[in-house]
């Protein structure tokens, strides 16, 4: 290397700057981490998810269920077209409260005093009421054939 | 005989009583069992949006992730849990819990678990709101429905399916299948399911958060695992290693979400490949 190169290359060492490492020109202000502020955060939520399952725990299974459906008037018998699943023909679906059940392959509970102590096969959600057409309580229904079912509302 | 004798003898008939399982986590527990991983893993950035407020338009950032939503719990002795919270129920007389031919049978539960997200921490993430902790589901008072899922004939008739793990239908606890590490993982959805959608099963309060595949499901007993999608499929790494003497599976679901703050409200997404 001539004379005049290494000037020139201690003339630019003396002249450069330090260039950063790394550059985040989005990454806006930052702060350490600071750990006794995560651990109670961590407690915070351990605390609040405690107390959250300790409530849970007992109301839960003790809550009453009314599915909502009046009284029927009086005997009345009628038959509804829909689609049915084969292996229920034949069958009987009972829907009344949980305490006064008639006999049938299946029992509906319209009502009980807690979800917890549910005799009944099955509880009558909007869906299910819904889809077998009950309009009250008590109600038995028939399903006849693959598209017939008989409800007898009151019996 | 003395009273040191008679204790003694008190405690062992106790301690022979309980299994190893029962009581062993709380919802704190479980806590300190999540895979964090999984929020980071799934975490992604769908868009900008821009919302009007009160004559002021907010930006926000669309994000999804897994985020820990629910308890799925798969146990071979009726009313034995895991979860030291869990109410004591009165017993009723019925055989539960068995594996013959590969056909499997348990008892299943489901909880809402959402953990309360740090509301300081300004990296956007997508948590649902409502309950943080919630019975949902217990099998054991839902037992003609979870033996036969006869009433679920009367509603759809598809048959969705979680991959090689299995379908979610019929909506019982039995299952055909060798491995009961997988069974248990197919019980837990399917009592999901039916939390979510009852359609006359006896739900204690529907779960809002229905399993749904390419979700997330992560084992918390009797091994803690890392995420997975739900039908993944390397059954065999989901089973190697994770088996429980006493057939009891304890799994946290993670649904994903997508939320923008104040513009979208963090809602679960629908299934997708895993």
């Amino acid at each position: 290397m001539n004379l005049k190169a290494s000037a020139l290359v201690v003339v630019c060492a003396l002249l450069a700057e330090p260039e950063p490492v790394c550059v985040h020109p989005s990454a806006g202000s930052s702060c350490r981490v600071s750990l006794p502020a995560v651990r109670r955060a961590y407690e915070s939520v351990q605390d609040r998810l405690a107390s959250a399952a300790f409530r849970a725990g007992r109301l839960s299974a003790d809550a009453p269920f009314d599915s909502g459906l009046p009284a029927c008037g009086a005997r009345r018998l009628r038959v509804e077209r829909t689609e049915l699943p084969v292996e229920l023909v034949g069958k009987t679906i009972a829907f009344a409260r949980d305490d006064r059940m008639p006999k049938a392959d299946v029992r509906v509970a319209t009502s009980c005093r807690r979800l917890s102590e549910v005799d009944a096969d099955a509880l009558a959600d909007g869906a299910l009421v819904e889809r077998l057409r009950i309009r009250c309580v008590p109600t038995v229904a028939r399903v006849l054939s693959e598209v017939d079912l008989e409800l007898v509302e009151g019996p | 005989m003395s009273s040191w004798k008679v204790l003694s003898l008190v405690a062992l008939c106790s301690l022979q009583d309980r299994l190893p399982y029962e009581g062993s986590l709380t919802a704190a527990t479980v806590l300190t069992r999540l895979d964090i991983s999984c929020v980071l893993r799934t975490w992604k950035i769908k868009g900008v949006l821009v919302c009007p407020w009160k004559g002021r338009k907010y930006p926000c950032l669309w994000v999804e992730n897994a985020y820990p939503c629910g308890l799925l719990e798969v146990v071979r002795q009726p009313f034995r849990s895991h979860l030291a919270e869990l109410p004591a129920l009165p017993a009723r007389n019925f055989t539960s819990g068995h594996g013959e031919g590969g056909l499997q049978f348990a008892e299943a539960r489901v909880l809402t678990y959402v953990p309360p997200f740090p509301e300081d921490l300004e990296i956007p993430i997508a948590a649902p709101r409502g309950p943080q902790y919630r019975i949902n589901y217990l099998s054991e008072l839902d037992a003609p429905g979870w033996r036969t899922g006869l009433l679920d004939l009367l509603f759809s008739s598809a048959r969705p399916c979680a991959g090689p793990w299995g379908c979610y239908v019929p909506r019982s606890g039995f299952v055909q299948q060798q491995s009961e590490v997988i069974a248990a993982h197919l019980q837990g959805l399917r009592a999901g399911r039916v939390a979510s959608s009852p359609w006359g099963r006896v739900v204690i309060q529907p779960y809002e958060y229905e399993p749904r595949t390419g979700h997330y499901l992560q084992m918390v007993s009797p091994v803690v695992r890392a995420c997975v999608s739900i039908g993944h499929p390397d059954v065999r790494a989901l089973e190697a290693g994770a088996g429980s003497r006493h057939g009891a599976y304890l799994f946290v679901h993670w649904g994903l979400f997508e939320a923008c703050k104040r513009c979208l409200a963090p809602r679960l997404l629908p299934p997708r490949s895993p």
